[in-house]
């Protein structure tokens, strides 16, 4: 009982210091667990998976860096899947960050021989917010006549017969804050979306799923690292979720040891009902 | 004159962006395409305005020599060189990338893994089932952690139908509720903006 009470009292710094081994030790040496795919991510690669070779998807960066960790995973594995179908990218950037996270990601995949104003364009970012969405999905030549290196649009391969955003084939977004924006501007164009979202933001998005109003949803790092599996292609998402797992574990038998102190106490008194500690 | 006519003009603007919406009218659709092109203007000066007064505000806050000055200085040495090299240099230079990829990324996501600390030490000792309410949100909360990491499922093969009924039905039920009234908040507001009852936007205080 002693024993159990003072496990409740562990001053939080120790609680940091196995946070960071339970999170390191995975990393460094993989422990495997198995990942099963949710309805949500098998929906949303079925979808991009039926996209032939040829066809044109928007990718909207609309995250900072900061919710880079939860939700570029699914960027990369997105990129990785649709370049390897030969499916053309148009990425466009919601928030002022997106241009250099386009940048880094296209990286590799200009290195491996895709061709920038053909198999896909950075746009770059427009100041604006929902109205800015707004006026490029009615008119994206007129909100971008240039691409962010200055290149004219009109002429370029990759833009040829695409007008509105009614013109894709898919639209895909990846974001750190709600859905609603996309939803109100892009679902009147008929255009099939996908949102990926941070962990903490997707419940929000649930409505929409339901309503068909969003096709597919892929959620954090977990769905990043569904995707990858459904792939074949294990990368940066899987070997993250077995840290995910341990720092999940480690957490949740702290607030059990924190609640049975909190009881112990309580029954002798220690502690008042509404007593935090 | 100098009061009445951006209320007059915040109206005529917003329903023209009501319109363009419910009907199918081609002037009315170049129109709005139109105006939200000038937004995208507008909003890119409003930003150059930004910079301009955040570089003056630390300006002066240096020359006061008051506390946080080496901060201030901090931030207008790294303001000054990304818009150089941004500008001058162009935004593929490496000077550019350097400030982005060396700096601003990792220096995110250092911030963004700290909240992992906070998270668990806040977890730890406030998450407590004081009465009824508070043990709902902490059964809630468990399960959901399990059920959304791996090793959860393979201990609990169960979990995860339990967690998807609990996001497909009590959430939704309760997202949906708060999203309806929010949109009918959000329909009040515009209109009394509109209609130029709420002049707040425009800096003239509300009727």
């Amino acid at each position: 009982m002693e024993l159990i009470r003072k496990l409740g009292e562990v001053d939080p710094r120790w609680l940091y210091v196995l946070l960071v081994l339970v999170v390191l030790i995975p990393m460094v040496s993989p422990i495997g667990l198995p990942i099963n795919v949710s309805a949500y991510t098998s929906n949303a690669f079925a979808l991009l998976d039926s996209l032939k070779p040829g066809d044109t998807v928007v990718f909207d960066f609309g995250y900072y860096v900061d919710g880079a960790p939860d939700v570029e995973p699914i960027a990369v594995a997105l990129f990785d899947h649709l370049f390897s179908k030969g499916v053309r990218i148009v990425c466009v950037s919601y928030k002022n960050h997106g241009p250099m996270i386009v940048d880094k990601l296209t990286e590799p995949h200009v290195k491996a021989g895709k061709e920038y104003g053909v198999d896909f364009v950075n746009l770059g970012f427009l100041a604006g917010g929902e109205t800015a969405l707004a006026a490029w999905a009615a008119d994206i030549k007129k909100a971008y006549p240039t691409d962010w290196k200055g290149n004219n649009t009109s002429t370029m391969p990759i833009l040829q017969g695409i007008n509105t955003v009614a013109d894709f084939d898919m639209f895909v977004f990846y974001t750190d804050d709600s859905a609603e924006v996309w939803v109100r501007q892009i679902s009147q164009y008929k255009v099939p979306i996908i949102g990926g979202l941070i962990t903490v933001t997707a419940p929000q998005a649930e409505p929409f799923l339901q309503s068909k109003q969003l096709a597919g949803l892929l959620v954090g790092l977990r769905g990043a690292a569904e995707y990858e599996k459904l792939m074949n292609k294990p990368g940066t998402a899987s070997a993250g979720m077995d840290a995910q797992s341990m720092a999940h574990l480690m957490l949740i038998a702290f607030i059990l040891f924190g609640n049975a102190s909190y009881f112990i106490k309580r029954s002798k008194g220690l502690a008042g009902k509404g007593a935090a500690k | 004159m100098k009061r009445e006519a951006p209320i007059v003009l915040a109206g005529i603007v917003g329903l023209i962006q009501i319109l363009e919406h419910f009907f199918d009218f081609e002037a009315i659709a170049a129109v709005t395409v139109e105006l939200q092109n000038w937004v995208i203007i507008v909003s890119a000066f409003s930003l150059a305005l930004a910079a301009i007064n955040l570089a003056i505000n630390h300006t002066q806050k240096i020359s006061a020599k008051k506390a946080g000055a080496f901060d201030s200085a901090l931030l207008l040495i790294t303001m000054v060189f990304t818009a150089v090299a941004g500008i001058f240099w162009g935004m593929e230079s490496s000077g550019f990338k350097f400030v982005f990829n060396a700096i601003i990324d990792p220096a995110a996501s250092a911030f963004y893994a700290m909240a992992a600390f906070h998270v668990a030490s806040a977890a730890y000792r406030a998450f407590r089932a004081h009465n009824a309410h508070a043990a709902a949100l902490l059964i809630t909360g468990v399960m959901l952690m399990i059920a959304k990491a791996p090793i959860g499922e393979a201990w609990f093969p169960w979990m995860p139908t339990i967690t998807n009924w609990i996001m497909s039905v009590l959430n939704l039920a309760g997202v949906r509720g708060i999203m309806i009234s929010s949109a009918i908040g959000m329909i009040c507001v515009s209109a009394r903006i509109l209609l130029g009852i709420d002049r707040s936007h425009l800096g003239l205080g509300r009727d």
